[in-house]
């Protein structure tokens, strides 16, 4: 048995379903009429760093350990990027590896560097110019030296977004062309991601869902519609076929800055970052917009929306870091939001942060109980309504030897965008367009039911691989394998499911001989 | 699709009977459901052109080309 996974980065049933079924996504349409549909439930957050990771582990951010695209370590002075190397725990692809199964992985992000010898391309969590895998595959597969990981921003900076949409379809074609190349390599797992849903939905989601298949930006989704169709004609008769999304997409008309907020509420306070990239290293000048700036609310307010156009012309075009970013005064601040992406509060605890100022045990529970208490009681202003439908504490949502890596506090709205940038003011009425929970999934092929329905959750994908694939299931993922979607009679519904104790061999093997090659010894 | 390819043909290794009995041993539980497919798995990995290890997967001006990117792209702030 093989297993064809098709990701469609972002992509949600609210644009999609009704597109398939009247016939403009012909392809997504025949799928959902050969197999099995539904919601797939994305991680919290529903961010494509943690969701992919989720989806390649089987586990909840508490335990692989990444919630965002960056981390921070205890002095809270930079943010890393995060990589394969800051995830805990062996992912599918290992598994199958370890077992002699290949993988096939185009643009599954946080996989870099790769931690097997399946074939990989790298995803937009990657440096430019990241490598291919193995090394000289791409002298084998000559079409990989035209392969991007990433639309040109220049025509989004200068708000042209037909160009910027034309350009995104250009990076998916390709990605497509050297798709079918690698296909006829050999694997038991072939993964591709489609990544141009997501970012054409970040900038043009409230025209496509206006306008569906007449807008322009439809064209994007039309190609990678056709792309699915090529894969399902190619599929052989021992191959299931899986659609999905890492989250969803919808617009949020509400916005709340929450670093706004707590410096309302007296736990922020500000000053000037005083990390700025550096300038040697990044060959460019850096500049800061001072603080007064900020306080001047009338100029801050009219500068704040040309900001991030500005920011990116200066950086593509002139090499000039423009850094806007205002860092927590550490002294003096008992909680902020680092990272919007994380949906949630931190306490700069003594005993997490090295200028930490909230001393533990009662102290730390008295402050977040405190908070949770005003965050549960906030109503938006116009409407009267709470603006957050889910206050919870880190350890009610994240299970895992990482929980501990996650906000204090975790949010969710179904109204309210959660910011973290200073805006002037707490909130707004801006439509912002962003992620939603719930992503799409699609089971077809021959272990799956033909037009059903079954809604599943990201961190059942890993499973129901190792499952499809006749491998043992590991313990510790905190997903299941999705039974009720298999067919009666397939080898999969009738094969028992097997569990295996955990798969902390694989991971020990690997950093053993990772240690092994650094010391030279082999 | 190639499904005969010269990858998917086994042949034989001979190792000393007590280590198959240790490596048969320790595999018990975990993932690895043969020696065969541990003894591979160990081979590969220490085959594999993996990138560098022990070091930062990027340098400083990757690292601030990729978050760059990820806020024009709106993932990051």
């Amino acid at each position: 048995m093989k297993v064809i996974v098709i990701g469609l980065d972002g992509a949600t049933w609210d644009l999609l379903e009704p597109w398939a079924v009247t016939g403009n996504l012909p392809s997504i349409q025949a799928l959902m009429q050969k197999g099995t549909h539904g919601k797939l439930k994305s991680v919290i957050p529903p961010v494509t760093a943690p969701a992919w990771v989720s989806f390649a582990t089987g586990k909840n951010p508490g335990k692989h350990g990444c919630f965002d695209f960056v981390y921070q370590d205890t002095s809270l002075i930079d943010d890393k990027l995060v990589s394969s190397r800051s995830i805990n725990g062996t992912t599918v692809y290992e598994l199958l590896e370890s077992q002699g199964k290949r993988c096939v992985l185009i643009n599954l992000p946080v996989a870099y560097p790769p931690r097997t010898s399946s074939v990989f391309t790298p995803a937009v969590t990657e440096p430019p110019g990241a490598p291919v895998y193995p090394a000289g595959l791409s002298d084998e597969v000559p079409r990989l030296k035209e392969y991007r990981i990433f639309p040109d921003k220049t025509a989004l900076v200068q708000q042209d977004l037909k160009s910027y949409a034309e350009d995104i379809r250009d990076v998916e074609r390709i990605r497509f062309e050297c798709a079918k190349e690698l296909l006829a390599r050999d694997w038991s797992m072939f993964f591709v991601l489609f990544s141009g849903t997501d970012w054409i939905q970040h900038d043009c989601f409230s025209q496509l869902a206006k306008d569906g298949a007449a807008s322009p930006f439809f064209s994007v989704f039309k190609d990678i519609d056709e792309y699915v169709g090529w894969f399902l004609e190619k599929a052989a008769d021992d191959t299931d076929v899986l659609l999905m999304s890492d989250h969803g997409f919808r617009e949020y008309t509400r916005t709340i800055y929450l670093n706004e907020w707590l410096k309302s509420q007296g736990y922020l306070a500000y000053r000037l970052n005083d990390s700025t990239p550096d300038s040697s290293k990044a060959g460019g000048r850096v500049f800061n917009i001072p603080l007064w700036l900020y306080e001047r609310r009338w100029l801050f307010t009219w500068a704040r929306p040309l900001y991030g156009r500005l920011r990116a012309l200066l950086s593509a075009k002139a090499n000039i870091q423009m850094d806007l970013k205002y860092r927590p005064d550490l002294a003096k601040s008992k909680a902020f939001c680092f990272s919007e992406n994380t949906r949630g509060v931190f306490i700069n605890a003594e005993d997490r942060f090295d200028r930490g100022i909230v001393a533990s045990g009662d102290a730390y529970e008295a402050l977040r109980a405190e908070i949770i208490g005003k965050l549960q009681a906030l109503a938006d202003p116009q409407t009267g309504k709470p603006v957050f439908s889910h206050v919870a504490r880190r350890e009610e949502v994240y299970s895992g030897e990482d929980a501990g890596k996650a906000p204090d506090i975790i949010l969710q709205s179904d109204t309210h965008m959660i910011l973290s940038y200073l805006s002037g003011n707490i909130f707004s009425s801006e439509p912002v367009a962003w992620h939603s929970d719930h992503g799409i999934f699609i089971g077809s092929g021959p272990d799956f039911k033909e037009a059903a329905e079954l809604d599943a959750g990201i961190i059942d994908l890993a499973p129901t691989i190792l499952h499809l694939l006749d491998l043992p299931v590991p313990k510790d993922m905190d997903g299941k394998v999705l039974s009720g979607a298999f067919n009666e009679g397939s080898e999969a519904a009738a094969r028992p499911i097997r569990y295996s104790e955990n798969d902390a061999e694989t991971s020990r093997l690997r950093s053993r001989i990772h240690d092994l090659k650094r010391l030279g010894k082999i | 699709m190639n499904t005969t390819s010269e990858e998917n043909k086994f042949t034989s290794v001979s190792i000393p009977a007590p280590l198959f009995n240790k490596i048969k041993d320790r595999i018990a539980g975990t993932g690895f459901t043969s020696v065969s497919s541990y003894v591979a798995y160990i081979l590969r990995e220490v085959l594999a052109e993996t990138p560098e290890t022990g070091t930062e997967p990027f340098d400083k001006e990757d690292e601030e080309r990729v978050k760059d990117r990820l806020r024009s792209l709106g993932y990051l702030d």
